[in-house]
C-alpha cells in the first residue's frame, strides 16, 4: 500500500506497508457467519460507522489524471441501512460491514491488483473501487443483486482520501460479498480488468489470485478427520510423521491434519482455513457458529513479529440474525509503538434490529462527497 | 478431574478421551504472563476456587490407603492464598491456579507416558496424592524453586479423583507446569513410576510426548526465524510449493521465513508451533500487551472444534507480575451431541488477587479439607482410566 502525506511526500512515497487480512465464512447447517481479521500497518480503517436509509453519495475517484466528467460519476442514495468500518468518515467508504438484509462486504489486501482506467467510450456511470462496498451494502439485498448492480457500472481505480493530508494511492485490494443464503462472490482487479467469481467459497486471504488460492488449497483436500490411515501425501512433509502418528494418545482428529502449514503467508492461511472449515463439527445454534468463527479467526491471525502486520481488529457478522460484532486489539501509537487493548474486553455487539435506520440523525451528512 | 454426571457415565465409558491442552509463558521484556487452554472430551475444571491462608488440608489418598501409615500422609496448612480452577468435590482438585506470590500451576493431560509411583514403605517422606500436588504448591510455595524444594520432600503417589459423587477414577494421566514471576519454570511428570522434575524448563507445555522428547523434537524447528532472509533448506521439501510461495509477488520475508511451522493439532506440532511463535514475537511494551500476546498465542495453538471429542472449553491467563487471574469459557458440553457456546461478546473475567483478603476465612468456607477415612476409602468403587477408554 502506498501511503502519502502531502507534507512528506518524497519520504513517504517509498513506504510499502503490509497487510495480511483473512476472512472466513461459517456457512453450513443453515448458519451464516462471517469472521475477519484486519492486519495492517497503520490505524486506517479503524472508525466504525452507522449509515442510514436515504443518505446520498457521489462516488469519489480523486484522480484528476483520469479526466472523468462530473456527469459520469455515480450518484445514489441508501436503500438499506448498514454498519461497518470505514476509511474516512467524510466519505463513508466501507472497508468491512453488513447491512440490514444480511449482506456482508469485506475489502482485503491484494498485492498486484491493477484497476481499470476510466473508459470514456462506455456509457455506464463510473464507480470508484473504494465505493464498491458502500454501494453494495446500501443497495443490495443479496449477493446476486450486488453482482447485477455492479455490472451495470463502470468500476475504476481510485485514490482514497484518509484525511485532508493523506491518500492511499490505488491501494490494491480485492472484495468479498456474502449473504445470508450462503452465496458468496469475490471481485478482483487483474491487468486493468474486473474479474467476478460469482460462486465463491468460504475463505479469502491475500495474493495471489483467488483462482490460484483455490487450486493451492485443493492440494490439502485429502486432510479429513475421518481418515483412519496415515496420509501418503504428507508422510514425507512432516518431521517424524510416523512417530507422531503412532504415539500413544494420538487422536485421528489431530493426526489427520499432519502436514497442514501454519505460517502466515496468504497461501498457507487460505489452505489452513479451508481445511479447518471443511472439518469443523456441525453447528447447532447461531451462537455456536459465532463461537466457531471466533476460534477460526484467532487461529489464522498473524503474529506480531514486526510492525507491519498488526492485528488491529476483528469482526464477526451473523448474517442470519443481523448481529455485527467487533473487537479492537492493537492501535499504533507514538513512534513504532503499539497500544494493546485489554483482554477483559470481548467483542462489542451491535444488533442491527435495534437501530432505527429510517431516520438520518441530525449530526449525520445527508450527502457524502457532494 | 473429569466431571461426569451419573447420566453421562455410560457415554464416558464408551468414548475415548481426547485432550489437547496447551500451556505457554510470555516470559520476556520483564513481563511474565502464563496462559493455558483446556481442551477435553468432557466438561472439566469449570469450578472456580478461592483458598485462604490458614486453611488445612490432608491429602486424600484412595489407592492403597490401607498400606500407608496414617501419620505418613501429608497434612498441611495454607501459607498463601490462591485462586484457580478445578473440580470441587471432597478437598477439590485444582488443575490451574495462581497464588498471591505470583506462582502458577497448570495440570495438563499426558497420556501414554504417565505412570504414577506406588507407595514405597522404605521411603519415609510424607505421602501426597498426585491430584493434591497443584493445591499443595499454590498454598505453600513462594517461587518455582521453593515449589521444587518442597515437592522433593514428599513422596508422590498415584491417587484417584472423584468424577461424580461416589465414582472414582485412578491413573488419570497428568503433568504439571510450575511458573513464577521471576520467569522461572519447572515441569513435573511421572514416568515409569517415578517423579521427574525438569528444573529450568522452557515456556511451552502441551501433551505427550514427555517433556524431554518434546524439547528434542522442537529443536528441529529452531531455524525458523522471522529474520531469515533466505529460503530455509530444512523446510523446502516440507511445504507444498515452497518455492512458489516464497517467491510470489507480495510475499514478505517475515512470513515466508516461517514456512514450515506445523498447523495440525498433535501435541508435538502444537509444542513446536508455540515455541516458534513465542521465539519470534516482538517484546511486549507493557503488561497489557503481554496479556494480549498470551491470548493470541493460545488462540493460535488451540484446537478449533473438529469434533465433539476435543472442544476448547476454557482459557486461563495469569499475569504473575500484577497478580491478575483471567478466565474465559468457550464451550460447555450439554447433551450427547450438542454444546453450549459462549458468545463472542464475552471477554475474559478478571480476578485481581490484590483485592482479595486472603488472611480472613469468610463464613461458609471450610477450615479444613479432611481426607476419607480408611473405612470410607475401602468402600469406594475405583475405576481405572484404562476401563473408560
Amino acid at each position: 500500500m502506498k501511503f502519502i502525506t502531502r507534507l512528506a511526500l518524497s519520504a513517504i512515497l517509498a513506504i510499502t506497508s503490509a497487510q495480511a487480512c483473512s476472512e472466513i465464512f461459517i456457512n453450513k447447517d443453515g448458519k451464516h457467519v462471517v469472521g475477519r481479521n484486519n492486519e495492517f500497518g497503520s490505524n486506517i480503517t479503524v472508525p466504525n460507522a452507522v449509515s442510514y436509509v436515504g443518505q446520498k453519495h457521489t462516488t469519489s475517484i480523486n484522480m484528476p489524471s483520469q479526466k472523468i466528467p462530473k456527469s459520469k460519476l455515480k450518484i445514489w442514495s441508501n436503500k438499506y441501512g448498514y454498519v461497518g468500518r470505514i476509511v474516512n468518515p467524510m466519505l463513508n467508504q466501507v472497508t468491512d460491514g453488513m447491512n440490514t438484509e444480511g449482506v456482508s462486504v469485506a475489502y482485503l489486501f491484494f498485492a498486484g491488483a491493477k484497476y481499470p482506467d476510466y473508459d470514456k467510450n462506455s456509457n455506464k456511470k463510473v464507480l470508484g473501487f473504494g465505493d464498491i462496498g458502500t454501494y453494495v451494502l446500501s443497495k443490495a439485498k443479496s449477493t446476486k443483486e450486488a453482482i447485477k448492480l455492479l455490472k451495470e457500472l463502470q468500476l475504476v481505480g481510485a485514490n482514497a482520501s484518509v484525511n485532508r493530508s493523506t491518500q492511499m494511492i490505488l491501494f490494491p485490494q480485492h472484495i468479498s460479498i456474502r449473504d445470508k443464503s450462503g452465496h458468496s462472490a469475490v471481485i478482483e482487479f487483474v491487468d486493468g480488468k474486473v474479474v467476478f467469481y460469482e460462486n465463491a467459497k468460504d475463505v479469502m486471504t491475500n495474493a495471489p489470485s483467488y483462482a490460484w488460492q483455490l487450486k493451492n488449497a485443493a492440494q490439502y483436500s485429502s486432510m479429513k478427520i475421518t481418515n483412519t490411515k496415515p496420509n501418503p501425501k504428507f508422510e514425507k512433509r512432516v518431521i517424524n510423521y510416523d512417530t507422531i502418528y503412532n504415539a500413544t494418545g494420538a487422536h485421528k482428529n489431530q493426526t489427520a491434519m499432519l502436514g497442514l502449514p501454519a505460517d502466515f503467508t496468504p497461501a498457507s492461511r487460505f489452505a489452513r482455513a479451508t481445511v479447518w472449515l471443511d472439518n469443523m463439527m456441525p453447528v447447532y445454534s447461531s451462537v455456536q457458529a459465532r463461537a466457531q468463527a471466533r476460534s477460526l479467526i484467532d487461529a489464522i491471525a498473524t503474529f506480531t513479529v514486526d510492525m507491519k502486520d498488526i492485528l488491529t481488529w476483528q469482526n464477526i457478522k451473523d448474517l442470519d440474525n443481523g448481529l455485527y460484532y467487533y473487537k479492537d486489539l492493537y492501535m499504533f501509537t507514538g513512534k513504532n509503538s503499539l497500544f494493546a487493548y485489554d483482554i477483559e474486553q470481548g467483542f462489542t455487539k451491535v444488533d442491527l434490529n435495534e437501530i432505527d435506520f429510517t431516520v438520518i440523525p441530525d449530526d449525520q451528512p445527508k450527502w457524502f462527497n457532494k | 478431574m473429569k466431571t461426569i454426571t451419573k447420566l453421562a457415565l455410560s457415554l464416558i465409558l464408551s468414548s475415548s478421551l481426547v485432550s489437547a491442552c496447551g500451556d505457554i509463558f510470555i516470559n520476556k521484556g520483564g513481563y511474565h504472563v502464563s496462559s493455558r487452554s483446556m481442551e477435553f472430551g468432557q466438561n472439566m475444571a469449570f469450578d472456580a476456587f478461592t483458598r485462604y491462608v490458614g486453611q488445612k488440608q490432608t491429602s486424600n489418598i484412595m489407592v492403597d490407603l490401607d498400606k500407608i501409615p496414617s501419620k505418613q500422609i501429608a497434612s498441611w496448612e495454607y501459607e498463601y492464598g490462591f485462586v484457580g480452577r478445578g473440580d470441587d468435590f471432597r478437598g477439590g482438585v485444582v488443575i490451574d491456579g495462581m497464588n498471591i506470590k505470583g506462582v502458577t500451576i497448570a495440570g495438563l493431560y499426558l497420556p501414554g507416558e504417565t505412570q504414577y509411583p506406588v507407595y514405597d514403605k522404605s521411603d519415609k517422606r510424607d505421602v501426597i496424592n498426585i491430584f493434591d500436588v497443584g493445591t499443595y504448591i499454590l498454598s505453600k510455595a513462594r517461587s518455582t524453586s521453593d515449589a521444587i524444594r518442597k515437592l522433593k520432600k514428599l513422596q508422590v503417589v498415584g491417587g484417584a479423583i472423584e468424577v461424580s459423587p461416589g465414582i472414582y477414577v485412578k491413573n488419570v494421566p497428568l503433568h504439571f507446569s510450575i511458573r513464577d514471576k521471576s520467569g522461572e519454570s519447572a515441569i513435573v511428570e511421572w514416568i515409569d513410576g517415578k517423579t521427574v522434575i525438569y528444573e529450568n524448563a522452557g515456556n511451552v507445555m502441551t501433551n505427550a510426548f514427555k517433556y524431554n522428547d518434546q524439547l528434542k523434537y522442537v529443536e528441529k524447528y529452531s531455524s525458523l526465524k522471522s529474520t531469515n532472509t533466505k529460503q530455509n533448506p530444512n523446510f523446502k521439501d516440507k511445504v507444498i510449493d515452497y518455492e512458489k510461495i516464497y517467491t510470489m509477488k507480495g510475499a514478505r520475508t517475515v512470513q515466508t521465513a516461517l514456512l514450515g511451522i506445523p498447523g495440525d493439532f498433535t501435541p508435538p506440532s502444537r509444542f513446536a508451533k508455540a515455541t516458534v511463535l513465542l521465539d519470534n514475537m516482538v517484546v511486549a511494551e507493557n503488561s497489557t500487551q503481554a496479556r494480549l500476546q498470551a491470548t493470541e498465542t493460545l488462540g493460535s495453538i488451540a484446537t478449533i472444534g473438529m469434533s465433539y471429542d476435543d472442544l476448547n472449553l476454557w482459557y486461563a491467563v495469569k499475569d504473575l507480575d500484577n497478580l491478575i487471574y483471567y478466565t474465559r469459557n468457550l464451550y460447555y458440553y450439554q447433551t450427547n451431541d450438542s454444546v453450549y457456546s459462549f458468545d463472542p461478546a464475552a471477554g475474559y473475567e478478571k480476578v485481581e488477587l490484590k483485592n482479595i483478603n486472603f488472611e480472613t476465612l469468610p463464613q461458609g468456607n471450610a477450615k479444613e479439607f479432611k481426607a476419607l477415612t480408611l473405612d470410607e476409602a475401602k468402600k469406594l468403587k475405583i475405576l481405572d482410566i484404562s476401563d473408560i477408554k
